[in-house]
């Protein structure tokens, strides 16, 4: 089958000023064949995230991850560096690691045994010159090693560039990094209970549509808008890279009795009652309050289903005590809610997406701007 | 191979006892160095290595300067 062509007049109306734009059209949406296009050109070119450290703490420890079917390897090497493989043998294309787990030596292909070192080096090669013959003229070792795909940490997020395409991330995120340098301090996981992912029938765009947004914060999430109201948020927007929202009136009661989590250290007055909620294009959303952060990262399965990876970071150690478990347990808890409401709104927007008259959308200036930003960014990244 | 020593590897495979293994076929290794059978001895050698390596054992060094020696290894 044809993929999809995507013309300038398709995208045309998408580039247009917010005021006269249309959103995407449903082929974005609905379309397997669009899917994979959007896959190489907005995902692949760009600095996804994939992963959190995390889950690759130790030296030595290792994790499969499936990215839109790329099968990549994080391993923590010797010297502590996170690094992205591709999770493939260079000799028949064997699968290296299929569960997460330490590995105390050598990645050992299963195979056929070819094993390399955490750093990727291509250490031995058994029987590849006959029995018991380890060494070949037509085997150079220096160029066997494993494929390493471009990454980088940040905020204990892992991020890869699948083709190697993107500017380096520091240039590509360098806004959003100037913008929230404050928040740039070690940040403490807040354990099992602030670990939780959530499967949606949505196209992963939609969930970033919709967390990008506050226009419907007073419908979707009544509760939050008991004491966060739509005229407390403003709009953030950068063309290159992340569109969001931030609320002023950020003041968390978690408990009846005064206990909090500590602050970040050194945080200037803005950020008392300030919190931010900011998609980094293309897949990472991303929350800063002053006392904790949370990053969600969406796996899109298909072009109708993703997986939102969600976890809640603290500011300060002191917040992983015993003393603040059940405050974890409620931050947890709140958070999890708010983002379940949004499920029927993801999920709609994708049933509603096989209307064959719908022309994309008509955005609000006023409210739909980080939205178009969105829409803006994914027609620019397919127009490249 | 020994039959008993043929199950005790098989035994060890099962139970994916890796560091078992490099000392199984390491002894059959040094057994048929000492008759000469350096083929044989490099072979069983190259199975110990891979294990040890697998498992992050001091011993693969060494193992390596084995094969190494016979020009079976870098």
């Amino acid at each position: 089958m044809e993929r999809p062509t995507v013309t300038e007049s398709t995208l045309s109306a998408v580039l247009q000023p917010v005021a006269t734009a249309r959103g995407l059209p449903n082929a974005h949406y609905v379309d397997p064949e669009m899917h994979q296009l959007e896959r190489e050109k907005a995902l692949f070119d760009n600095w996804v995230g994939v992963a959190f450290g995390k889950d690759v703490r130790e030296p030595g420890s290792a994790m499969p991850v499936d990215f839109m079917g790329q099968p990549l390897l994080l391993v923590r090497d010797k010297a502590g560096k996170l690094r992205v493989f591709q999770n493939t043998c260079r000799h028949r294309g064997m699968i290296l690691i299929e569960e997460a787990g330490p590995i105390r030596g050598a990645i050992r292909c299963p195979y056929h045994s070819w094993c390399y070192s955490l750093e990727g080096k291509l250490v031995t090669t058994p029987h590849v010159g006959g029995p018991g013959i380890n060494i070949a003229p037509e085997i150079v070792r220096e160029e066997l090693g494993l494929i390493e795909i471009r990454s980088h940490v940040w905020q204990d997020i892992v991020f890869a560039n699948i083709s190697g395409k993107a500017p380096e991330f520091g240039d590509y995120a360098d806004t959003l990094l100037s913008r929230w340098r404050e928040f740039e301090k070690p940040v403490y996981h807040g354990g099992p209970e602030s670990s939780f992912k959530l499967e949606v029938n949505c196209n992963w765009k939609l969930a970033v549509e919709n967390y990008c947004e506050s226009y419907h914060l007073p419908w979707v999430h009544p509760e939050l808008n008991s004491y966060s109201k739509l005229e407390d948020h403003y709009h953030i927007i950068n063309s290159g890279a992340f569109s969001g929202q931030g609320t002023l009136v950020y003041n968390p009661r978690l408990d009846d009795t005064g206990r909090k989590f500590a602050d970040f250290d050194g945080l200037s007055a803005k950020w008392d009652k300030s919190a931010e909620y900011i998609a980094l294009f293309p897949n990472v959303l991303l929350g800063v309050h002053r006392d904790h952060t949370f990053a969600i990262l969406l796996q899109p399965v298909d072009h109708q289903t993703t997986i939102e990876h969600v976890e809640i970071y603290y500011a300060q150690q002191s917040s992983l005590g015993d003393d603040v478990a059940d405050l974890r347990q409620k931050n947890a808890a709140m958070w999890r809610a708010v983002f379940e409401e949004d499920i029927f709104v993801v999920e709609g927007m994708q049933r509603g997406r096989n209307g064959l008259k719908f022309d994309g959308g008509k955005f609000s200036p006023a409210m739909d701007e980080p939205t178009h930003t969105f829409h803006h960014w994914v027609a620019t990244q397919l127009s490249k | 191979m020994e039959n008993g020593v043929g199950r005790q590897i098989l035994d060890a495979y099962k139970r994916c006892e890796f560091r078992a293994l490099v000392q199984l076929y390491l002894d059959v290794a040094d057994d048929h160095e000492a008759r000469a059978n350096h083929d044989a001895a490099c072979y069983y050698w190259t199975v110990a290595y891979v294990f040890a390596l697998q498992e992050g054992m001091d011993c693969a060094e060494e193992l390596r300067q084995k094969l190494a020696a016979h020009g079976r290894e870098y």
